[in-house]
């Protein structure tokens, strides 16, 4: 069978193929509107030798199914979490005639707050923090009574644990949704939970706390058609990073509910700070082009970056009653892609020309 | 000199340098201070209160002050210690080199970095800033670099804003070659590797000179099964390899043994047989000349217990700018493979010991070993030649059955892996010749 050549290509996960049909009419439109097809696959279907997959290709509002050539532009939505699949991108990363944004969407922690700490000016957005060992979380709940304990890197974002020192030898500790008291054994207990994983000991403040678990908040930004970082979705969520844990309330109204002062200028000051980091990120990590923070607050309302990530297979948007969101974050990932497309081409002419 | 740079405490607007009172003489007429591609202008004032460091070296360097808005306008590491080189009016704060990576790994950390880690075990007969970064690390507007700087205190690569380095030593291929346009247009810019040539551009390099074209198997370029067709009929048996691929990927050796063709390639040991009139079909269908390839005569190589084997020879220029050979390793194939990289199941053994497995005695090693050199001498200074700035290759050489040397590939970004095994210490100074290298063109000697 001839395969067909497509514009741009939408990588996403086979377990995410229902959803993804919701969104077709979506992609036929937008095809339509702009002139361009898209091809959209998933890396199981790739075949690697040849680059070429099965795939829903979609052109001048047609949608078929068909085999298509692996595209020279392509979005990637989806975590990769076989050997196989990680391997085929990892391959596909590295293909110069290929361009593939988000190639990674699941950061190690310790690296990206590494690179956030070289920036001055992020420093206040951080708290302290250190790789795991029980001398130093002993150091930590002894001199700070408190700590959150992440893991440095994992496919799903993973819960969180903090550990509270509420008197001597007794500790509170809240690991998603459940809380605990351990009398002594807590090294015990922890490394039955960490069980050797690589973690992250953030030295936080006391947390502001909404209805009764710590306030988060996540922001996702994306780049918009001229590469530059846009804020898309704010979501309220409680509980640390734990899922089923969104709330549809505006933050905005969050913030004021809390009574925290001057809170439109906080919501401010959140967006400036994810739209910073990402653009500093951007000289360290390349193709970035969808990505999210996670924000805890002390009870002043400063603001903390709990955890970084790229596109979420759980994400967050198609959870969301409301599919606008949605769609313009798909409206704005495809219009960066054809930008890219469309410099590609400018390039090839200059140097045709020169 | 050895210093090392402290933030003054009088925090003047103005770019100062405060030295003390000995050098003042040495100093006072300079105008400028350069650290990396900036060059900031300064007034030299004395403190009587600093100290002047007699027993001057990595230890003990000599402490000097700046004004925080120099520190600021030079994006200066003030955590570690440089050398200092002068002119008539500018004092320069060095080595100041990079290290421009590819894109092995996706981001780069201090844990990705033990390569680079392991070339530094000599810093303090250095000292500078050596910095590693990709080719989107460098903001233009600012004209500044995010990348990871050696900390030797904490003996870790770790993140900072930093100038852009004068010397580059290019460590990466895989990206497009307007960023290095870009850097070389940078005044004064020294970037090596700064190009690396296919199979079939290099063969069209070499082959222009008669000493050279000895080593060379006769090689033409695919275009159709034709092209196969000619060279087989001519040679019997050839090997076809992507000019754009290392480590072997892509190689396919085909023999005609009377009206068919076998075929074996880099994945697999068992060969297969083709029709000779199904070739352009076949290899079309199996989508195989996607890439541009090469077809070149097969080589009756010399075997060890029926493997094929290969010498890598890793040349680098030493600090007086001269080509070195730092090491050889040969590299014997994994059973019924044909290719060498150890990655795909070969093994490595010195020449010594590859000469005596493959001839037993009928080959004198010492000799080889010269010869080996020489040739890639030869070929180094053919590259120099060409007007690019190179400062290391891997060749790839081998030797026939009739003990006659083959030019099979090089690289400038060789792997030397199989050093690990065979003698860390020459793969710990291959990993650290570039360090002295690149300082000594940025002005700075080993002390």
């Amino acid at each position: 069978m001839e395969e067909s050549s497509v514009d741009l290509g939408f990588i996403y996960n086979s377990q995410h193929r229902l959803k993804l049909k919701k969104m077709i009419p979506f992609f036929s439109e937008w095809s339509k509107q702009n002139q361009v097809s898209i091809g959209l696959y998933t890396l199981a279907d790739l075949n690697l030798e040849q680059l070429k997959t099965k795939g829903i290709i979609i052109h001048n509002g047609n949608v078929i199914n068909g085999l298509l050539k692996v595209p020279i532009f392509n979005f990637n939505f989806a975590l990769h979490t076989t050997n196989n699949n990680r391997k085929k991108m990892r391959y596909l990363r590295k293909n110069e005639k290929i361009v593939i944004i988000n190639p990674i969407n699941s950061f190690n922690q310790t690296i990206l707050f590494d690179m956030l700490s070289s920036f001055p000016t992020y420093l206040p957005f951080l708290f302290p923090y250190e790789s795991f060992t029980k001398e130093k979380l002993e150091d930590a709940l002894e001199t700070k009574k408190k700590a959150i304990l992440l893991k440095e890197k994992s496919f799903l974002p993973p819960k969180i644990i903090q550990v509270k020192k509420a008197e001597s030898n007794v500790f509170e500790i809240f690991y998603g949704q459940n809380k605990q008291t351990i009398k002594e054994e807590i090294m015990d207990y922890l490394s039955k939970v960490i069980q050797d994983k690589p973690y992250l000991i953030l030295k936080g403040e006391d947390l502001l706390t909404w209805k009764g678990l710590p306030l988060e908040v996540r922001i996702y930004v994306q780049k918009n058609n001229e590469g530059k970082w846009r804020i898309g979705e704010k979501l309220v969520k409680r509980s640390l990073l734990a899922k089923n844990s969104v709330y549809t309330a505006s933050l905005e109204e969050v913030f004021k509910e809390s009574m925290l002062q001057d809170h439109l200028k906080k919501v401010e000051l959140l967006e400036q700070v994810s739209l910073n980091v990402f653009s500093a990120l951007d000289f360290y990590i390349p193709f970035l082009g969808h990505c999210f923070l996670d924000f805890v607050f002390d009870h002043e309302g400063n603001p903390y970056v709990l955890y970084i990530g790229g596109w979420d297979t759980d994400h967050l948007l198609f959870r969301l009653d409301d599919e606008t969101s949605a769609v313009e974050c798909m409206k704005s990932a495809f219009s960066y892609l054809l930008e890219l497309k469309n410099q590609a081409k400018e390039e090839k002419r200059d140097s045709t020309c020169g | 000199m050895w210093v090392k740079i402290q933030k003054a405490t009088d925090n003047e607007g103005d770019t100062t340098i405060i030295v003390p009172s000995e050098l003042n003489e040495q100093w006072l007429h300079k105008t400028h201070v350069q650290y990396g591609e900036r060059s900031i202008p300064i007034t030299v004032k004395v403190d009587v209160n600093l100290v002047y460091n007699q027993e001057n070296n990595y230890e003990n360097p000599q402490m000097i002050h700046f004004s925080s808005a120099l520190i600021e306008k030079l994006d200066l590491i003030d955590k570690i210690t440089y050398q200092i080189s002068e002119d008539n009016e500018t004092i320069s704060l060095g080595p100041i080199v990079g290290f421009l990576l590819g894109d092995q790994q996706y981001y780069y950390h201090d844990r990705y970095l033990q390569e680079l880690t392991i070339s530094m075990e000599n810093y303090a007969k250095i000292g500078g800033l050596f910095m590693a970064f990709n080719h989107f690390s460098v903001d233009w507007d600012q004209r500044v670099v995010h990348g990871l700087f050696y900390d030797f205190e904490l003996k870790k690569w770790s993140y900072g804003r930093m100038p852009i380095p004068m010397v580059i030593y290019r460590r990466g291929f895989t990206y497009g070659n307007r960023f290095v346009e870009r850097l070389q247009q940078l005044k004064g810019m020294f970037l090596f590797n700064e190009i690396r040539f296919n199979k079939w551009q290099m063969y069209n390099l070499l082959q222009d000179h008669t000493s050279f074209q000895t080593y060379l198997p006769e090689t033409v370029r695919y275009v159709n099964a034709d092209s196969i067709k000619q060279m087989i009929d001519k040679y019997k048996k050839i090997i076809l390899k992507p000019a754009d691929l290392s480590r072997g990927r892509g190689i396919i050796v085909l023999e005609k043994i009377k009206e068919k063709i076998k075929v074996r390639d880099y994945r697999s040991v068992v060969p297969y047989f083709i029709e000779e009139n199904n070739l352009q079909s076949l290899l079309e269908g199996e989508n195989l000349f996607k890439n541009d390839y090469i077809i070149q005569q097969y080589i009756n190589l010399a075997r060890i217990s029926d493997a094929l084997w290969d010498i890598r020879i890793v040349m680098q220029k030493d600090p007086e700018h001269q080509w070195r050979c730092s090491g050889i390793e040969c590299r014997v194939a994994g059973r019924n493979r044909v290719i060498t990289n150890i990655s795909n199941g070969g093994r490595a053994l010195t020449l010594k010991q590859a000469l005596l497995e493959s001839f037993e005695k009928e080959i004198d090693p010492e000799i080889t070993e010269l010869e080996v050199i020489r040739i890639s001498e030869q070929f180094c200074k053919l590259m120099d030649q060409t007007g690019y700035k190179f400062a290391e290759f891997g060749l790839d050489l081998a030797i026939d059955e009739e003990m006659n040397f083959w030019f099979i590939e090089a690289n400038v970004r060789p792997t030397f892996n199989g050093f690990k095994t065979l003698d860390m210490e020459i793969y710990k100074k291959i990993c650290e010749n570039p360090v002295f290298f690149a300082s000594s063109v940025a002005g700075f000697k080993r002390m």
